[in-house]
């Protein structure tokens, strides 16, 4: 396995005619560019409304991702930096469509009381309440697969932490009175395929998970309205859950008697069933089940790969970690490649869904390459591994990822 | 150049120019393909619904990975790619972004 994480190593330039078929048009103001850790890995930052400079992977729709070094600002993804994941072309919707006077939540289906409500009426009838939460695209990492696998060519940028604020889905549901015959609740957003052969993107929960009162209707995050290419002006938030569930410009929930099997829930958006989502590298898969929970991750955001650090010169390593929602136990940290490990200190927690900061403190001894390791385990014992797992669809990485430094 | 994307690339130009007042103006596409035969096919076919990042950011994929590829966005997501045009994307995309077979 390739173990280097050029993630954080940013080498900035124009873009002009760069390697892999990336060739600015004649005429634009050139974008400067990122190079993730694998090959074909350029990328262009691109502004985009309410956004700073962003890792853009795609633009129509567009999909863009967060710079590694913002991890490193917080545990709170600020919003103008938080990652950005559509499937259909005709996303974003329009803004017409999201104004406070056009847009309506609709709850129907196999329940005895309809509901259609405006945002502003959505959070006069139901309790508002918060909770930090981590999103993450199943694909995070996916261009760092060895071997490769087609799909968005991510590096670990699309995720995020940000505090949601919004409604309980559980009250909504409650208040639509729900059939006794209700099996699953679906869920749609107002981005809308090109074409009508195209599947429309709606997700499926199982009835029990969509009563639990984690799951939220936000209207904010940080403090501030979503952002448009976050989910203006509703989104539902799923802690410690994948975000291809969390559904933005959500309107529309429906309860329905049987199990969905739309496009998006099956073949779309599944793993191996099997504990760690991993088979062997190539083959494929005897048995999928729809991806669910995050597993364990953690990341050292203070150092980037390739820096230099001085010999005997005492500094914090600082770094992230986060689960599926059992909260973080114990982050390790290695400074020789895995061979000793000792313990990182855990910074304040903001709920068993966030971004869990780490510190330790390091004496680089030198001179020399050092790589540098830390390592998550949840309250259920579960960890990272030191190898990559790997599925065919590139889903859940969650391996150590080193950090190698020169120490000077 | 196919005219569909002549009109699509004038749309970016102007686009480009246009106020950039407008808070939410999304910015422009940028990609544009290797020359190549086959481009035009390629161009006419996979822009209509999605931007051609999709295919110059994946890794180099041998030709069975394109037309996996290809199948899926007939199959699935019913793109109305003629049959015998799947041969000609799938060389293009072979050989212009992909891994083509060792030579003998």
């Amino acid at each position: 396995m390739r173990v280097r994480d050029l993630n954080r190593r940013r080498f900035i330039r124009v873009a002009a005619g760069v390697a892999g078929g990336m060739a600015a048009v004649p005429g634009l103001i050139a974008n400067e560019t990122y190079e993730m850790p694998f090959e074909n890995g350029s990328r262009e930052l691109v502004r985009y409304p309410e956004k700073r400079p962003l890792i853009r992977l795609t633009s129509r729709p567009p999909q863009l991702e967060t710079p590694m070094a913002v991890f490193n600002e917080g545990i709170l993804t600020p919003n103008d930096a938080f990652f950005v994941r559509y499937h259909l072309a005709g996303s974003p919707p329009s803004r017409d469509v999201l104004t406070p006077d056009a847009f309506r939540l609709q709850v129907v289906g196999a329940v005895r009381k309809p509901i259609e409500i405006s945002i502003a009426d959505l959070l006069r009838r139901f309790e508002v309440t918060e909770v930090v939460a981590v999103n993450q695209c199943s694909g995070n990492g996916r261009g760092l697969f060895t071997p490769r696998v087609g799909g968005g060519q991510m590096g670990n940028g699309a995720m995020g932490c940000a505090r949601w604020k919004g409604v309980r889905l559980v009250d909504v549901l409650k208040a639509a009175e729900l059939e006794p015959a209700a099996k699953q609740v679906l869920f749609d957003g107002m981005d809308k395929p090109v074409t009508a052969t195209i599947p429309d993107f709606v997700k499926s929960i199982e009835l029990d998970q969509a009563l639990d009162p984690d799951l939220l209707l936000a209207t904010e995050m940080n403090g501030q309205p979503l952002p448009w290419l976050n989910g203006f002006p509703l989104r539902l938030v799923v802690p410690g859950h994948y975000g291809t569930y969390w559904i933005k410009h959500l309107h529309q929930i429906t309860v329905v008697d049987s199990s969905y099997k739309g496009y998006w829930m099956d073949p779309a958006y599944r793993i191996p069933d099997d504990p760690c989502a991993h088979i062997e590298p190539g083959s494929k898969p005897r048995r999928t089940v729809p991806i669910s929970r995050f597993n364990v991750r953690s990341f050292i955001t203070s150092l980037a790969e390739g820096v230099q650090v001085r010999s005997g010169e005492k500094q914090r390593v600082r770094g992230i970690a986060f689960d599926g929602g059992s909260g973080i136990r114990e982050v390790t940290f290695s400074d020789d490649g895995g061979k000793t490990w000792r313990g990182a200190e855990l910074g304040r927690s903001e709920g068993r869904f966030g971004f869990r900061e780490w510190t330790v403190d390091w004496k680089p001894a030198g001179p020399g390459e050092r790589t540098l390791w830390a390592k998550a385990t949840n309250r259920l014992g579960e960890s990272q591994p030191l190898e990559a797992l790997w599925n065919p669809a590139g889903y859940m990485r969650n391996v150590v990822e080193p950090v190698k430094v020169r120490i000077v | 150049m196919n005219p569909r994307w002549l009109g699509i690339l004038a749309g970016v130009l102007i686009a480009a120019v246009d106020s950039p007042a407008d808070e939410w103006k999304l910015p422009p596409e940028t990609i544009a393909l290797k020359p190549g035969k086959g481009r035009e096919v390629v161009l006419g076919q996979c822009a209509m619904c999605h931007s051609l990042d999709y295919i110059t950011t994946q890794p180099p994929l041998p030709k069975a990975g394109w037309v996996a590829s290809i199948e899926k966005m007939r199959s699935k997501y019913g793109a109305p790619v003629p049959t015998n045009s799947v041969a000609l994307l799938a060389d293009y995309l072979t050989e212009q972004y992909g891994k083509p077979a060792a030579k003998p």
